[in-house]
């Protein structure tokens, strides 16, 4: 099913992905940086597999552990051959994002509330779902807000919809809070209860 | 005959890191190696610390039927715990979100772990006499998962059966008796070769054991930045020292992966 949705969207001309534009062409198909489309000698690349190379640091050199932080570089260029090529690509720099895309269009798009997530973490992350109503805003703010493309849906009470996006455009959902915003509740937890301790 | 699933999906779940950059390469690697040979119609990778993450990795699966491997040394805390809680998983065949997921031991605990681990101390160390040469399996010990130990201690005793010309074949820990700082202590041998049995070069591979093994008492910055590995054999405490990057880097570890899958499909025909 995913790549019938991709194959259908590229033969309508293709569009943007997070901060990737992928278009068709007379021999496949190209992807690029949204900042890249006027720049002339980019990097080519022709192997799907190289996107790891592509996202793996940002331009500053640091480590992307999450893939739709909004600081993929420029600078280079992809031609992949087929459909499949450019569905493993994009899985890659955006990982599941075109599964995602599909499953919501069926309505079979699996939400998780939050404090669902948090609630049935074990080990060091188990006093993660102590964290208080500000401490939630301050992960959140610091962690999806500044610096991740994804759409977020599992926020209790407002945001919790999929929202309209660009034309040409697929939107990136995040169905449920990744592991790193899980560490980030735990750390403020121990920031809060420390706090709570010094006074 | 090899195995072969055109029609299901292999999932390979690592651990993954924020911080180390080099921690979940040789899953990708693996993934990509098995997809070259053909064997299942979709090859994908996991990580409970990176992306794909455990909870998103479904969306990208087609195939109806899907073999998850935990590429981790061990049972434990994550395998028996982590992983299935993320993946919904209860026992070894599971029906989650109209797909069958058939779960499969971590390939540490494989028995064809100790050829991977020969090869590895061969091709460091070819031209030493194997019968003046100590070969020592590293693990972390800990006292939090008896498991870890005794993956390691299972495939040392493995080699030490199947006689391959050792002079010694042990065990040791980073952070319990036998302890690998006493290296010189444990073996006799002129040579010692010593390969860590962890899934990537992190922290413990190319910075700790370095260390206590004397080897150096400066940490790199990376893995990929460290000359350690090349530097082959190192003359320390009056002994030649041979030191392998993490077992998990080898390129054969792909065949452990499929090992457990057949396997799996052995035990549950």
């Amino acid at each position: 099913m995913n790549l019938e949705k991709l194959e259908s969207w590229l033969e309508a001309g293709g569009g943007v992905i997070g901060q990737i534009n992928v278009a068709p062409e007379d021999e496949g198909y190209t992807l690029k940086h949204v900042d890249d489309q006027m720049v002339e000698g980019l990097s080519v690349y022709q192997i799907w597999e190289d996107a790891h190379e592509i996202c793996k640091f940002n331009s500053a050199g640091e480590f992307r552990p999450l893939k739709s932080s909004s600081d993929l570089r420029t600078g280079w260029l992809m031609k992949l051959g087929s459909v499949g090529d450019v569905l493993a690509a994009l899985d890659v720099f955006y990982p599941a994002a075109i599964g995602m895309w599909t499953k919501e269009e069926f309505g079979k798009l699996r939400v998780t509330p939050m404090m669902e997530t948090l609630q049935r973490q074990t080990g060091m992350y188990r006093f993660a779902q102590t964290i208080s109503e500000s401490g939630k805003e301050k992960i959140i703010q610091e962690r999806c807000r500044k610096s991740c493309l994804r759409r977020i849906l599992w926020k209790e009470g407002a945001g919790a919809q999929p929202g309209e996006s660009a034309e040409r455009e697929i939107p990136i959902y995040c169905p449920e809070i990744c592991n790193l915003l899980v560490a980030d509740a735990r750390k403020v937890v121990r920031e809060e209860h420390q706090a709570l301790h010094n006074s | 005959m090899p195995i072969s699933k055109p029609n299901s999906a292999l999932l390979i779940v690592g651990h993954g890191s924020t911080e180390n950059p080099d921690s979940s390469t040789p899953t990708f690697q693996q993934a990509a190696e098995i997809r070259k040979r053909g064997r299942f119609g979709e090859v994908h990778c996991a990580f409970w610390k990176e992306e794909p993450g455990f909870r998103q990795v479904d969306y990208m699966i087609e195939s109806d039927e899907v073999f998850v491997v935990p590429n981790f040394i061990s049972e434990g805390y994550f395998t028996r715990e982590v992983i299935p809680r993320e993946f919904e998983l209860e026992g070894a065949t599971s029906q989650v979100h109209g797909k069958t997921w058939h779960y499969c031991d971590p390939v540490g605990i494989h028995p064809n772990m100790s050829r991977l681990l020969l090869k590895r101390a061969e091709e460091i160390a070819p031209d030493v006499p194997k019968e003046e040469t100590a070969l020592i399996i590293v693990g972390h010990g800990t006292k939090l998962n008896k498991k870890s130990t005794e993956a390691v201690r299972d495939q040392a005793n493995l080699l030490r059966e199947q006689n391959h010309g050792y002079g010694e074949v042990l065990d040791a820990y980073m952070e319990e008796a036998p302890f690998i700082a006493k290296w010189d202590e444990l073996t006799t041998a002129e040579n010692v070769v010593v390969v860590p049995f962890f899934i990537a070069d992190g922290l413990h591979s190319f910075q700790d054991i370095p260390v206590l093994l004397g080897i150096t008492d400066e940490l790199p910055a990376a893995a990929s930045q460290a000359t350690i590995f090349h530097e082959n054999p190192i003359r320390l405490r009056n002994r030649n020292l041979y030191y392998s990057r993490a077992i998990g880097t080898d390129s054969s570890m792909a065949d452990v992966i499929i090992d457990q899958v057949e396997s799996y499909c052995e035990d549950h025909s």
